[in-house]
């Protein structure tokens, strides 16, 4: 069990490391002079020199990087330069909407999901399951902003139900806070559950095949109790491998979703630092999401150790 | 009135018919054995009798537990009698038990179920059981998970599920068929006594004729979905009056004929004959997992410093049971493994340094049978491409040699030639048996290397495929290694064996006196535990005598 | 995954295409896959109207016989916009899994048949991919070299490239320890040779389905980052770009965001439907009882 863990935690640390330099490589050398680039053609050479002092472009890559990993890791992102504020503020401000965000709509995913490869797998071959399936095929198709402009048209500017998008911010409450992220989290989240409902099934349908399910039928227990007292653990396996790599889709939905209901997240901050050409938010919420997606596929490997006591002995 | 009645049974799956006609009884404290070859219906007649049949599945018949109709029976009754009144062991001990659950929980289950009994009451019941199927809580706690125990262990353990909750009849479908012979022997044992003890009645599938013959009150032999014969153990196997069942019982115990004398070590040594391969302290080892960083942990031996030589023409028996090393040791031989110490020389030269165009060289006069006649072929490739593969080593050869070395290799393993453009799988396990046997001959080899190449064959099929392998090898003068955990094949075949345990040999000389008069202790536990179909017919003829 | 499904027997074509007949999911899959393809192809030769003009008269119409989707601000007609729109999906779709095939097999291969640390590096060099979904991507390309269609097709192809390496590796080392692998060893050939006499072939109908799988998820990638203004530029219509214009009209002219919406889900199905399908026929395992 420690070995897995340990181990399991060595390749995540690897893996932040290695990811960090990549997008350090990609932001800060690939560009020649990223001071040049911020600025645009029409900059003049003193304001691109402070500002070359300013990034410590003067400094070898190496030493570079390292202040930069320093930095991030005690909480300083470095400058915005076109907010003149620190990147960090920025960044805790905007992420307190779209970490709800994909967080929630994780949530919403695996309740729904599960529950209904469930259903599908107990029902297996009858008409339920047809209906559950097809759904789902249709669900795997649509692509989440697009539902999300349906949900709007038809919740918002249909039935006039809920405001079409915005964000009251935390300081107005949970509730509202809340209630503003459902439609966004629900449009993130239905078409992935679509994903993971067929998982789930095939995963149930998958095992419910193995010669210990046998066993357990052969014991007298009938068909529902083997579904969940041997299926489902077993069948876990492959779901959570999926629903980890979900987790980086969710992240990259939650930025295009916060478009659609005009939110007031990283998704948003991002698009603008980009078409600013501030590299520095860019980079900062680049790593912030790769962290959070690393960090989600960590939390994955460990809990198999929970499900499959194989793993606790082995490497 | 019998425990359980099948009258008239009959059986189909998506239409196509299974199963006609099956009669059969058992009395309480009976053990009826059930034989058969692959698809003979054996397995599915008892799937019936649990209503635990395949999807599409459709019966027509009666079948009467205790005078009650199973057929047609609800879920909820069905529920009510398995595993409480009739309990089932399945084949695969390693796949049978739920891997992520403890042995404790899989047992206490049913008695939770059927008992509806406290939590701590179950255990204790769980406790009890595990004490008698041999695996006394003390040293083996509740909370181990299958992963953590041997197969037969877990053949153990699939008993104790079974039996938690006393049944009045057992079913036991090929349960020692994926287990060692010395393990085969106690599991038999632990079924005996249960038997014995409870009252219970057994109901025993399985392929092997020895093993029902040791252990059956009573034997149905199945054939293609029917019962072609039934009645006591003693009447079906010595007095058979089916021509199946008698064909059954001789392909059973088949011995080829030999043409050539047996080429005995002692015998070459004497006439001062070079050995064809001489193996010498061969080591073989794999690495361990490190249980933390910067760990160098010694590497596992499997194979412990063995020497022996194979001459040209022998058939030399390698016998053990799994995980003794046999595998490894004939994967070194063929270059698949490099072996970690010690020499290996064919033909007087080392292949085991390692310099590729000795190897390659070597390779040319060695070949390989494997065990699984399903899994030896590229199922892509036709047999004409897949038999000439080891041409590859014979790169000068022109494309008209190679197709005429194809077509006799087919001619000498009783194949067509115009088999040549057919896939693999258009072929019964037999035949392509044979096409292993036509790939090892095409290059000519002076050695084959045969890993099991019987085991998962049907005994009608072994029988055929032992005669062609030693007609070749009478013929051709090849010599062969012959691995496997059978030692009734070995009596009928080799020259001489060696009996491998731990990676290391424990006893070697020619099989006459192997088999009469056994050195080693570990052998003659091997000799003890295989069921012998003559030994116990002529014991059970005494006992009738009497 | 276990080894059945990694080979399946061939049989004759003609049995081959008498049960794909009959499998609904890939003939369904199969016709609107063709169909859309056939329309990117055609709006090459023909298409109802001309998107370069911009006539100020038709702006904003709704469907009408005259415009079966309606025209949009600039009195573009929809249907040509949709039928130029496929072009640039399944293109930049096709590339993307063209380069995730082109490096991810190889790598997934080689990694099975060398082992050791190379199969290391490459699961852990997979690992960080995995990392950056092709958003964050095709982000930081953009962030740096502005945007256009190209850093769409790369963003999306470098996360199709772990994709297809566990694929293949996963495929390969079921593969290995096969006795018709091992007979090839002892035939005396070498890892190349038998990685693509022997594992290559038998991981065709894997590599087969998981890239229908990419392209449909190429397809949505695709739509996403036009969406966001990461991918193709107009003037060149894209079914995502599309959405994103329709968005700020949606209250007056809601056909705007339908279409596209439409064009993607149908075309990103009948993908899918063809996977399932392939899937179902490469399959043995299905084709027994279970």
């Amino acid at each position: 069990m420690t070995r897995y863990v340990l181990r399991r935690l060595a390749i995540g640390i690897l893996t932040l490391v290695f990811a960090s330099a990549v997008v350090f490589f990609v932001m800060e050398i690939l560009p020649g002079d990223p001071a040049r680039l911020m600025l645009g053609l029409n900059a003049t050479e003193d304001a691109i020199s402070a500002l070359r002092q300013q990034m410590g472009l003067d400094q070898p890559v190496f030493v570079r990087y390292l202040a930069w990993i320093g930095g991030l890791l005690v909480g300083d992102f470095g400058r915005s330069y076109t907010y003149s504020v620190p990147v960090l503020e920025l960044v805790t401000e905007r992420a307190a909407v779209s970490l709800p965000l994909a967080f929630l709509s994780l949530i919403l995913l695996t309740v729904i999901a599960i529950p209904v490869g469930l259903f599908a797998a107990a029902r297996r071959g009858r008409a339920a399951d047809a209906i559950v399936m097809g759904l789902s095929q249709m669900g795997v198709a649509i692509p989440n902003f697009w539902f999300a402009l349906l949900l709007v048209y038809f919740f918002a500017v249909w039935l006039r139900w809920v405001p079409s998008g915005g964000f009251p911010g935390w300081q107005s409450g949970l509730w509202p806070g809340v209630k503003a992220l459902i439609m966004p989290a629900v449009a993130l989240a239905l078409p992935q559950a679509a994903i993971l409902a067929r998982v789930t099934r095939g995963a149930l349908i998958d095992v419910l095949g193995e010669d210990y399910i046998r066993t357990a039928r052969a014991k007298g227990l009938p068909r529902n109790q083997v579904l969940w007292r041997h299926a489902l653990r077993n069948a876990l396996i492959p779901v959570l491998t999926i629903l980890g790599l979900q987790f980086a889709f969710l992240i990259a939905g939650t930025i295009i979703i916060e478009n659609v209901f005009y939110l007031p997240g990283l998704g948003r901050l991002i698009f603008q630092a980009i078409t600013q050409r501030d590299l520095i938010v860019v980079e900062s919420v680049v790593m912030l999401l790769v962290a959070s997606v690393i960090l989600v596929n960590l939390v994955v490997d460990l809990s198999y150790a929970i499900v499959d006591p194989r793993l606790r002995g082995a490497r | 009135m019998a425990l359980l009645e099948i009258e008239n049974l009959g059986l189909t799956i998506a239409g196509r018919p299974i199963l006609r006609d099956i009669d059969l009884t058992v009395e309480p404290g009976e053990i009826l054995g059930v034989v058969g070859e692959s698809g003979s219906g054996k397995s599915l007649t008892a799937l019936s009798v649990m209503q635990l049949l395949p999807h599409l599945s459709a019966t027509s018949g009666s079948v009467r537990f205790d005078g009650a109709e199973l057929l047609g029976a609800s879920e909820r009754a069905m529920c009510q009698l398995r595993g409480d009144d009739i309990g089932m062991v399945f084949q695969e001990p390693m796949t049978a038990l739920n891997p992520v659950k403890t042995i404790g929980e899989q047992i206490a289950e049913g008695i939770r179920w059927h008992a509806r009994v406290r939590a701590r009451e179950a255990l204790a019941r769980t406790a009890s059981i595990m004490q008698r199927v041999g695996l006394p809580p003390a040293d083996f706690p509740l909370s181990r998970f299958p992963h953590e125990l041997s197969g037969g262990q877990r053949q153990r353990v699939g008993i104790a599920i079974a039996c938690a909750m006393h049944p009045r009849l057992l079913i036991a479908d090929e349960p020692t068929t994926a287990l060692d012979v010395t393990i085969q022997a106690q599991i038999l044992d632990l079924l005996r006594s249960l038997v014995r003890e409870t009252g219970m009645a057994l109901v025993l599938i399985t392929h092997d004729l020895g093993v029902v013959a040791d252990m059956a009150d009573r034997i149905a032999v199945m054939r293609e979905g029917i019962v072609v014969e039934e009645g006591s153990t003693l009447d079906v196997l010595a007095h058979s009056r089916h021509a199946y069942t008698q064909q059954l019982a001789e392909a059973s115990a088949h011995v080829p004929v030999r043409h050539t004398p047996p080429v005995l070590t002692r015998d070459a040594q004497a006439r001062s004959a070079k050995p064809l391969l001489s193996v010498r302290d061969l080591v073989c080892t794999y690495p361990r997992s490190h249980r933390y960083p910067f760990d160098r942990p010694e590497p596992f031996q499997a194979v412990r410093g063995v020497s022996f030589d194979v001459y040209s023409g022998q058939t030399m028996a390698l016998v053990g049971e799994s995980g003794c090393g046999k595998s490894t040791l004939s994967r070194a031989i063929l270059g698949l493994h490099r072996p970690a110490g010690g020499t290996l020389s064919f033909d007087g030269v080392d292949i085991a340094g390692g310099d590729h165009e000795q190897i390659t060289a070597a390779r040319r006069e060695m070949q390989i049978v494997f065990q699984d006649p399903y899994g030896s072929f590229n199922p892509r490739h036709r047999v004409a491409r897949l038999v000439a593969e080891p041409l590859h080593l014979r790169p000068e050869l022109s494309s008209d040699e190679k197709r005429r070395r194809v077509e006799e290799a087919l001619d000498a393993v009783g194949l067509m030639r115009a088999d040549m453009h057919k896939y693999p799988h258009e072929f019964s396990g037999g035949q392509r048996q044979r096409l292993a046997i036509a790939r090892a001959l095409v290059i000519r080899p002076k050695l084959i290397i045969a890993d099991e190449p019987v085991s998962a064959l049907d005994v009608s099929i072994r029988a055929q495929i032992l005669d062609l392998l030693s007609e070749l090898r009478d013929r051709l003068h090849i010599a062969c290694l012959f691995v496997t955990h059978d030692l009734s094949v070995v009596r009928a075949f080799a020259d001489e064996v060696l009996v491998m345990r731990a990676g290391r040999f424990v006893e070697h000389g020619p099989v006459e006196a192997v088999f009469e008069q056994p050195e080693n202790a570990y052998t003659r536990q091997l000799l003890g535990a295989a069921p012998d179909l003559h030994r116990t017919l002529a014991r059970l003829g005494e006992d009738r005598a009497t | 995954m276990s080894d059945m499904s990694v080979t399946s027997a061939p049989s004759g074509t003609a049995s081959f295409l008498r049960r794909a007949l009959r499998n609904r999911s890939f003939m369904v899959g199969l016709v609107i896959t063709l169909f859309v393809a056939a329309i990117a192809l055609l709006s090459f030769v023909w298409t109802p109207y001309d998107i370069t003009q911009l006539p100020v008269s038709e702006r904003m119409k709704p469907p009408s016989a005259t415009h079966w989707f309606g025209t949009d601000h600039f009195g573009r007609d929809i249907l040509s916009m949709i039928m130029i729109g496929a072009r640039n999906s399944i293109a930049v779709a096709l590339v993307a899994v063209g380069i995730g095939m082109g490096i991810g097999v190889p790598l997934g291969t080689i990694a099975a048949a060398r082992g050791g640390w190379l199969d290391e590096t490459v699961m852990r060099f997979n690992d960080i991919i995995f990392a950056f979904p092709a958003l964050l991507s095709a982000i930081m390309i953009t962030a740096i070299f502005g945007p256009g269609a190209v850093n769409a097709i790369v963003a999306i192809g470098i996360f199709n490239i772990p994709v297809f390496a566990r694929v293949a590796r996963a495929g390969a080392l079921a593969l290995w320890p096969r006795e018709f692998v091992m007979a090839a060893r002892v035939a005396g050939k070498g890892a190349a040779r038998i990685t693509v006499e022997h594992i290559l072939p038998n991981i065709v109908s894997l590599l087969l389905v998981q890239g229908t799988i990419q392209f449909a998820l190429g397809i949505l990638a695709e739509a996403g980052l036009s969406y966001v203004g990461l991918g193709a530029q107009p003037p060149m219509p894209s079914w995502g770009r599309m959405l994103f214009d329709a968005q700020t009209r949606m209250i007056v002219a809601p056909y705007l965001a339908l279409f596209p919406g439409l064009a993607i889900v149908i075309t990103v199905l009948g993908l899918n439907l063809l996977g399932d399908g392939l899937r179902d026929l490469l399959d043995p395992r299905l084709n027994r009882e279970r």
